[in-house]
């Protein structure tokens, strides 16, 4: 029993807080306010999921923000101005953050560049291109049938879709050989290699899939807003890093998971609704969370280490 | 063989960067110095290259350098929180001797030192936008964002009868503009017994999380009956956020700034009114200005640029039109 809490505890955690949130807040317990908070989920949740895969590995992607926005642009741009049908509007972007996603991977698994430098680098030219492209204005991304994926037609669409890749990955990583080589990977990468793993491969396969999926959210985002900005998802990295870490995963590699990190994008959202919901003021807001992100992961790590879970 | 392939690589880089900085040419300074006797040097710097707020400004500084035969020179942070970057902008503008420096301030005491090192060697500085706490600009070139945010306030009264709850959307905590508009929205309010304000929360100039706060202001409020959105950011997400439920039109949104989104929020109902600022006079004033003082002309210390209520129905007017399109559509 101990042991299904703490593997779960991101999860026992999102329940517990949404109990304390729905006592002190009648207006959290609304149908609509619950869905509205579900939904601005779907962003953050897409993109950290590609991130847990990357931080499986022991690497780190800091240019999900940048390419989301990047993304954004592209997709919109080409809607704009060559009328495209929405399909391939979404294909666009996931075709820039494919790219973006393969250089950030070859230059860190071959080109033995610390992913924290290779994205970092990424991060700001991915963030130039988003404004070359766009000439530093939003572009107007509104089209009925586009605006469906971000949930202006049904709050249940981007959840739906959050839901499901979530799940999908899930199934990866627990019984691929995929997924079990980035366990591997971020364990021990020496071992994997040695045991014939092709560690490169699978590094480049992380960021690639991460780049995807940060694409298709920086398209969500897009539909969702109505508009995309070149400063769309400014520090969206760092909310990403954040839901993986709150979620159980660890920057060293080797643990977390998606349901994990799903939970971890819910427990930030759910705390800002809460202040918002009660007018509490911003700077109390930033405080609160922060503290409540380092609580959370101290209090995660206690109870796996007394579950016996957690490596020394 | 694979260091050749790196080393070409290396080199189209910057190559294609090359090609893109260049063209709006840095000259060399040893080949700037001739030039300028007969033609001044003014120094632009704004918040952040994107909006359409900061473009607008930019065309108005050239067109007074055009009018003036000046030659601007447009540098300015990627994102308005950038106050470290906009200094070194500036320092490098103080040493390459630029005539005089136009900027819009991103924090009102963060800049005070490097424009001291301005004036110390003698290149006057304009602020335009958002001034600096200090005597040493030359003059202010603004939009009085008290008394705009406070015609924001009644124009919001008027959309809904003088009475009801009301939201303030600011959107950074601690930037000038923000604070002042927040003031001024507040202040108006003590005029306005009716109007009773129950939620502040700020964007953070970010449409999703203007987006998240304007649903969450109607969920803590369901009385709610409008809200005023401090810029453009807010404004948009505000707009999306009453839209998607289903409100568009009732709850009623008096919005800052006029960018092509907000014009069209406008046109199709999701905006009830704009208070439209004018940054086309602030870069066009403001390059004047720092022209004059060059030359030992008196300036103003404060020049109001003013803002004008655009609401559906005078929005097709001439002269609200050549306002909202100083480039042209």
């Amino acid at each position: 029993m101990r042991q299904i809490l703490a593997r779960h505890s991101p999860l026992v955690i999102l329940a517990g807080l949404c109990i304390v949130v729905a006592v002190l807040s009648p207006e959290f317990r609304t149908a609509d306010n619950l869905k509205s908070v579900a939904y601005r989920t779907a962003v953050v949740g897409i993109i950290a999921t590609g991130q847990i895969l990357v931080i499986l590995t022991a690497g780190i992607d800091l240019s999900v923000g940048s390419v989301a926005a990047l993304s954004g642009v592209v997709a919109c741009t080409l809607m704009k101005n060559y009328a495209l049908p929405v399909p391939l509007v979404i294909g666009s972007g996931l075709l820039t953050g494919l790219a973006c996603g393969l250089l950030n991977g070859f230059f860190a698994a071959k080109g033995r560049i610390p992913p924290f430098i290779v994205t970092l680098g990424m991060m700001m030219a991915a963030r130039g291109g988003a404004l070359l492209l766009s000439g530093g204005r939003q572009i107007s991304a509104i089209s009925d049938t586009f605006a469906i994926i971000g949930g202006m037609r049904g709050w249940w669409i981007p959840v739906g879709i959050t839901l499901t890749i979530a799940a999908v990955f899930s199934v990866v990583l627990t019984f691929t050989r995929f997924g079990r080589a980035l366990y591997a990977i971020g364990g021990n990468l020496n071992a994997a290699r040695l045991s014939g793993i092709p560690v490169d491969r699978m590094r480049i396969g992380a960021f690639v899939l991460c780049g995807m999926l940060t694409g298709f959210a920086g398209v969500m985002l897009a539909s969702r807003t109505g508009v995309a900005s070149p400063n769309a998802a400014d520090g969206g990295e760092l909310d990403a890093i954040a839901a993986c870490v709150i979620g159980g995963g660890s920057l060293m590699g080797g643990e977390g998971g998606c349901v994990g990190t799903l939970a971890g994008a819910l427990i930030m959202n759910v705390l800002v609704n809460f202040c918002n919901l009660k007018n509490i003021n911003p700077a109390w807001q930033k405080v609160l969370v922060g503290a409540l992100i380092v609580i959370l992961v101290y209090y995660d790590n206690l109870r796996k280490r007394r579950a016996g879970l957690l490596k020394e | 063989m694979k260091r050749i392939a790196l080393g070409l690589i290396v080199l189209a880089l910057f190559a294609g960067c090359g090609g893109q900085v260049s063209a709006p040419p840095p000259q060399p300074s040893a080949a700037a110095t001739p030039a300028k006797k007969d033609r001044l040097e003014i120094g632009v710097v704004p918040k952040g290259i994107s909006h359409q707020f900061w473009l607008t400004v930019k065309a108005g500084a050239d067109a007074a350098g055009k009018e003036f035969n000046a030659n601007i020179r447009w540098q300015g942070p990627d994102k308005e929180t950038e106050i470290d970057k906009q200094v070194n902008i500036l320092e490098d503008m103080i040493s390459r001797k630029v005539d005089a420096i136009v900027m819009a301030a991103c924090d009102e005491n963060g800049l005070t030192n490097v424009i001291r090192k301005a004036v110390d060697a003698k290149i006057p500085v304009i602020t335009i936008d958002s001034g600096v706490n200090s005597d040493l600009p030359v003059s202010l070139v603004a939009t009085d964002n008290i008394a705009g945010a406070k015609a924001a306030a009644h124009e919001l009264a008027r959309l809904i009868g003088n009475e009801g709850e009301v939201g303030l959307m600011p959107f950074i905590p601690g930037a000038a503009t923000s604070e002042l508009r927040e003031q001024g929205f507040k202040e108006a309010l003590q005029d306005l017994p009716g109007l009773k304000l129950v939620a502040t929360l700020y964007c953070q100039s970010d449409v999703a999380k203007g987006m998240n706060a304007t649903q969450d202001m109607m969920t803590a409020n369901p009385g709610l009956k409008g809200l005023f959105a401090a810029n453009e950011p807010g404004a948009i997400g505000a707009a999306q956020a009453v839209k998607a439920a289903g409100k568009a039109g009732q709850i009623k949104i008096v919005a800052f700034d006029a960018s092509d989104e907000e014009i069209q929020m406008l046109n199709d109902g999701s905006l009830q009114a704009l208070i439209v600022q004018n940054p086309f006079q602030m870069g066009y004033l403001g390059v004047k200005a720092a022209i004059d003082a060059v030359n030992g002309r008196p300036v103003e210390k404060r020049i109001d640029t003013g803002v004008t209520v655009v609401t559906k129905d005078n929005l097709n007017q001439p002269d609200i039109q050549k306002l909202l399109y100083p480039l042209g559509k």
